[in-house]
């Protein structure tokens, strides 16, 4: 469930479309995902599921799918 | 006069560095590692291929590489060849790379076999040169009749002397993604490029001993400048991509003993709040760090020193037009933090209005004079015509000097925002905006007033610093306590990033061109 919300988000944040793969978006891969758009992805995504990261989690975040592992910590 | 302190080109300082210190390591990148010799040796071998293709001194070669040890040889290779070295940045678009290409009359082109699909299908003027570290596919769908494979070409290492490169010849046309219009090539000359470097490295106290590690785009002067510093001092360096995840670069600090970490201000605030207990531990072991582009704001600055109490933390501020004009050391300037300097060796900075140097504490157009300052925009006269004055280069930033000649920026000409005739900074607007906790970032523009009697309103773009919206009378009642009541914006829109060059200046125009207020 969360999966899909972290996602959307995603696409949000970097303006995808929707039926863009995140397969190989990854930092750096796109031109959003600056160190701002890191910076952006984090905070969009603490406040839509209403979680705040610790910094060892924001130091494990660099993907999609670390993103995804860390918030399912948060909301199950 | 001061020229004579730096009678030598670019290559020439590499080559003398490399010669004296042949089995030092000069580069790192994530792929692996070179000595002077080895980077001496690739450099010269691809040189004289190309010179073999058919370059001519004096032609344009263009290149797209991330940061690597491929895109320090490609760089020295060029020039060490006679060419004229055009990076491109590695996010450039099809339409703008195409543009670069046509606007230099560039008749070779070398590239990371990682951009091989962005070049597919683009509709690319003839070229007589391509080149690729390694092989790539010649398929239909290539823009380009044949594509060389760089690796082999500096492996079969030639002995042929390289042709004599002068201070005053051409070394580089980098292009201004500017804020504002059709981007602009810069050309800059050896003399340009050693002397903006060595100032740095001068008052840095950088020697041989050091070791940069840096993720800035090498594309861009501030990054370039400390390539070409160190490489010509015999340092060493490591260069990585990007800065995106700070918590795999960091630690690289410590892995290959870096004494120095360059980088933006934005990129440090990002760092201390999201990476603070990282930073502080790799950080600490760094001699020096230099910020540059937009200047430190004085509560970041003493919170990055709160954290690296032992860092020496400078501050440059300078354009791609003239790279490196002031610098100062904030520690031993905390009574003028807000300056981004004073001038570097052999510089000068004017304040100029209506056509006069303006005295010590006059708010005027910054204008710069030095053997820094470009030879002005490659083709384009009429632009030269528009930006040197008896005065210098005009650079279109808004500032006022003290007695002791720090300079302080205080905005952008264009940018003022004209409210009934009352004339607005937006930069004043910013600052005190970014004392408001709920905000994170922010850029403050003029928009027509079409129904009103203000001429031009006030908006502020804002990061919000949790998410949630900020409503425009938070911002206002805030504005108000700092600010006269004509300079509050009318106008509030929540966005997710402030749009910015790549060295830090607010695109203003992309907010006005994307928004309709």
């Amino acid at each position: 469930m969360s999966d899909k919300k972290v996602e959307s988000i995603i696409r949000d944040v970097f303006q995808l479309d929707d039926n863009q793969s995140l397969e190989d978006v990854l930092p750096g891969s796109i031109p959003q995902w600056d160190s701002l758009g890191h910076v952006s992805l984090i905070s969009a995504v603490e406040t839509a599921f209403n979680i705040r990261f610790t910094p060892e989690e924001i130091a494990e975040i660099d993907s999609p799918e670390s993103l995804k592992k860390v918030v399912s910590r948060h909301v199950p | 006069m001061y020229r004579e302190k730096h009678p030598y080109s670019l290559t020439s300082l590499f080559f003398q560095a490399a010669e004296a210190g042949s089995s030092r390591e000069a580069l790192r990148d994530e792929q692996g590692m070179v000595d002077y010799a080895a980077l001496a040796g690739r450099v010269k071998a691809l040189a004289l291929s190309l010179i073999e293709a058919g370059l001519k001194p004096g032609d344009r070669v263009a290149f797209l590489f991330p940061n690597s040890i491929d895109y320090v040889t490609v760089h020295y290779a060029v020039m060490s060849a006679g060419g004229v070295s055009v990076p491109m940045d590695n996010f450039i678009s099809g339409k703008n790379l195409k543009f670069q290409l046509e606007d230099t009359e560039a008749r070779f082109f070398l590239f990371d076999r990682s951009h091989w699909s962005k070049l597919l299908n683009l509709d690319l003027p003839d070229l007589d040169f391509v080149a690729g570290n390694g092989k790539q596919p010649d398929g239909e769908d290539s823009p380009f009749r044949h594509v060389a494979d760089m690796n082999q070409l500096i492996a079969r290492g030639k002995s042929d002397s390289l042709p004599e490169v002068k201070p005053e010849h051409r070394a580089m046309i980098i292009y201004t993604t500017g804020t504002t219009g059709r981007q602009k090539g810069v050309s800059l000359s050896h003399q340009n490029l050693v002397i903006s470097a060595m100032n740095i490295m001068e008052v840095c106290e950088v020697t041989a001993d050091d070791c940069e590690l840096t993720a800035l785009p090498q594309t861009r002067l501030f990054g370039l400048a400390h390539i070409h510093g160190y490489l010509s001092l015999g340092a060493r360096m490591m260069l990585v991509k990007n800065l995106i995840l700070p918590q795999k670069v960091l630690p690289l600090i410590e892995e290959i003993g870096a004494t120095s970490f360059p980088n933006v201000p934005t990129a440090f605030t990002i760092m201390m709040d999201q990476y603070g207990e990282l930073l502080k531990r790799y950080g600490s072991q760094l001699r020096y760090i230099l910020m540059c582009s937009a200047p430190c704001k004085p509560e970041r600055y003493k919170q990055l020193k709160s954290m690296l109490p032992d860092v020496r933390i400078f501050h440059s501020y300078g354009l791609t037009e003239a790279a490196r004009t002031t610098i100062i050391e904030l520690d031993k300037h905390t009574d003028r933090l807000t300056s981004v300097g004073a001038p570097t060796p052999g510089m000068h900075v004017s304040i100029v209005k209506d056509d006069k140097a303006q005295p010590p504490g006059e708010t005027g157009e910054v204008v710069i004079s030095g053997p820094i300052v470009t030879e002005g925009y490659w083709k384009l006269p009429e632009e030269n015509k528009r930006v040197f004055s008896k005065h210098g280069f005009h650079t279109g930033d808004m500032g006022k000097q003290d007695d002791d000649g720090h300079l302080f920026l205080v905005g952008r000409i264009k940018d003022i925002i004209n409210v009934s005739g009352l004339k607005v900074n937006p930069a004043e607007i910013e600052d005190v905006l970014l004392n408001m906790s709920e905000i994170r970032d922010v850029a403050v523009v003029g928009f027509p007033d079409q129904t009103g009697s203000l001429n031009e309103k006030i908006a502020a773009f804002y990061v919000s610093a949790d998410g949630r919206p900020v409503e425009l009378k938070k911002i206002r009642d805030f504005c108000s306590k700092h600010l006269e009541q004509f300079k509050l914006p009318v106008h509030a829109e929540q966005i997710d990033q402030v749009p910015k060059t790549v060295s830090g200046k607010i695109q203003r125009n992309r907010l006005r061109e994307s928004y309709q207020i």
